[in-house]
């Protein structure tokens, strides 16, 4: 495959299997809704968004020659599950935009958002009892576990990083974010997806461990390029308010290098302002903060470790998908280690 | 204002390529790797807990199986009354004791299998003492793990 054609791969598949996934999220909507309830629930999966997840369950198991219509349950969980995370995250951490509007606990207040959040979990279960029907019970009990060993994961990373807030966590190591950006992001960013395509596929007999490395991986190249863009990005691709993760004080592999770089008195200034509030942090303290993390080369190590660790995803999903006969979606599988680093929004 | 964000944005990505591994890149790795390593452990710990005691007591737990049991138990009796449900338009008056007796004989027949399994652990304790089996095997000194990543492994290369 030339490089422009494994360039294309990866948008042209995100947007496919994109329509596909919320086709079918939207298709089986309960129609009886009480006020603020189901009638919320397609606000987030209709914005423009990447459709990372669901792609991925659907590609992996395409490409070890299974059938779409048998993971597409499974795909549409995993973007209900994803849209949750969001609502409740964002309610956390008091965001105002997302996708390029404004989020739900901004419009429409906490309490109407922690319920949608709610029913988009209860929607998604009821995909994963579908699976019963057809994957039957076996293979559906094991996506079952499955899923709630993401979910674990998930809560317990989200846990990681409101702890790390409201303690006023300033001494962590690189390693300490890594397990929190394996626990709350490549878990259900990667890691299932890939995992549960993969059964679907091959109702268990490809071994699923190969997965665990090249999506853990990928998701953490995807979690730093996205910390990247809230530094940097375009507020009309990315979405989200731009150096919003240093007004919410999120413990980034950039901030923890700009406190490891610092002398006593440096740390300390930063220590003092992120132990404020949100709502009592300036911009003018952003702009500073914001400067610091170019001056100190925060931002170059950062996109430095998202290349070597997009390139290990790279090695590991080669090795994992060797044997595996020549695709579109296995090319876009490789090509999204790429892809996660180079993106923009 | 706009460009110059959108400027920002490409060099967040595309002013390095993913053919340069930087300094310290396996370094990186090794980081991630070895974190991915610890929370595997510890979630295999709570998998193979069971699988040890038995190796190391040479014994099975009622308790444990009885969890997946019960499980299957339901579910195996719901099988059997969603049969009945897809049956009841077919009936008619003179097929009716016929099929009400036949389901009845399903869920007495799953039952008996399922009580039939509760008596395994026994019988596996039973063997397990007859065989006298001796300490488990231990793995050979300096046998190494069968799978490591594939960057690391390609590094050392």
């Amino acid at each position: 495959m030339s490089a422009a054609a494994a360039a294309g791969v990866v948008p042209r598949l995100l947007e496919r299997y994109r329509d596909l996934t919320l086709e079918a999220l939207l298709r089986d909507l309960p129609t009886r809704s009480p006020s603020y309830l189901y009638e919320l629930v397609p606000a987030y999966p209709s914005r423009p968004g990447k459709g990372l997840r669901a792609a991925l369950c659907l590609a992996t198991c395409k490409a070890l020659g299974g059938r779409l219509d048998r993971a597409l349950n499974s795909a549409v969980a995993v973007e209900l599950f994803h849209n949750a995370f969001l609502i409740h995250d964002d309610v956390q951490d008091e965001s105002e935009s997302r996708r390029g509007g404004q989020t739900l606990q901004a419009e429409h207040g906490v309490g109407v958002a922690v319920n949608v959040g709610n029913a988009m979990n209860l929607l998604a279960l009821g995909r994963l009892r579908a699976n019963r029907e057809i994957l039957g019970p076996t293979l559906a009990w094991r996506i079952f576990a499955e899923s709630e060993e993401m979910m674990r994961h998930s809560l317990e990373g989200q846990a990681i990083e409101i702890a790390w807030i409201r303690d006023n966590a300033c001494d962590l190591a690189d390693d300490d974010y890594y397990r929190m950006c394996l626990k709350k992001t490549s878990w259900y960013t990667c890691i299932y997806p890939c995992r549960v395509g993969a059964l679907v596929a091959t109702d268990g007999r490809f071994d699923l461990d190969r997965l665990y490395r090249f999506g853990w991986y990928l998701g953490a190249a995807f979690q730093i390029q996205d910390d990247l863009l809230n530094l940097v990005g375009d507020y009309g691709r990315y979405g989200k308010e731009i150096a919003g993760d240093l007004l919410e004080g999120k413990r980034t592999l950039m901030l923890i290098h700009l406190l490891r770089t610092l002398d006593g008195d440096g740390r300390e200034r930063i220590r003092l302002y992120l132990g404020k509030r949100r709502r009592e942090r300036t911009d003018e303290e952003v702009r500073w903060l914001r400067g610091l993390l170019d001056d100190h080369g925060s931002l170059d190590f950062a996109r430095g470790a998202a290349i070597d660790l997009a390139k290990a995803a790279l090695a590991e999903g080669e090795a994992a998908l060797k044997g595996v006969p020549v695709s579109e979606d296995k090319d876009f599988l490789l090509e999204a280690a790429r892809y996660v680093i180079e993106r923009d929004r | 204002m706009a460009n110059s964000a959108r400027k920002n944005a490409r060099t967040a990505g595309s002013s390095r390529k993913i053919q340069e591994l930087g300094p310290g890149g396996a370094e990186v790795v090794r980081k991630a790797t070895d974190v991915l390593e610890s929370e595997l452990a510890t979630g295999l710990a709570a998998a193979q807990k069971a699988q040890r005691r038995f190796r190391e007591e040479k014994k099975v737990d009622l308790a444990d199986l009885q969890d997946a049991l019960s499980r299957f138990r339901e579910d195996g009796h719901q099988v059997v009354d969603l049969a009945r449900g897809l049956t009841d338009e077919l009936r008619s008056d003179s097929t009716n004791e016929l099929a009400q007796r036949l389901f009845k004989d399903a869920h007495d027949a799953l039952d008996l299998a399922l009580g039939l399994v509760e008596m395994a652990p026994d019988l596996i304790n039973r063997v397990a003492q007859m065989a006298g089996v001796d300490k488990p095997q231990e793995k050979p000194p300096g046998q190494a793990s069968p799978k490591e990543p594939a960057a690391r492994a390609r590094k050392r290369s």
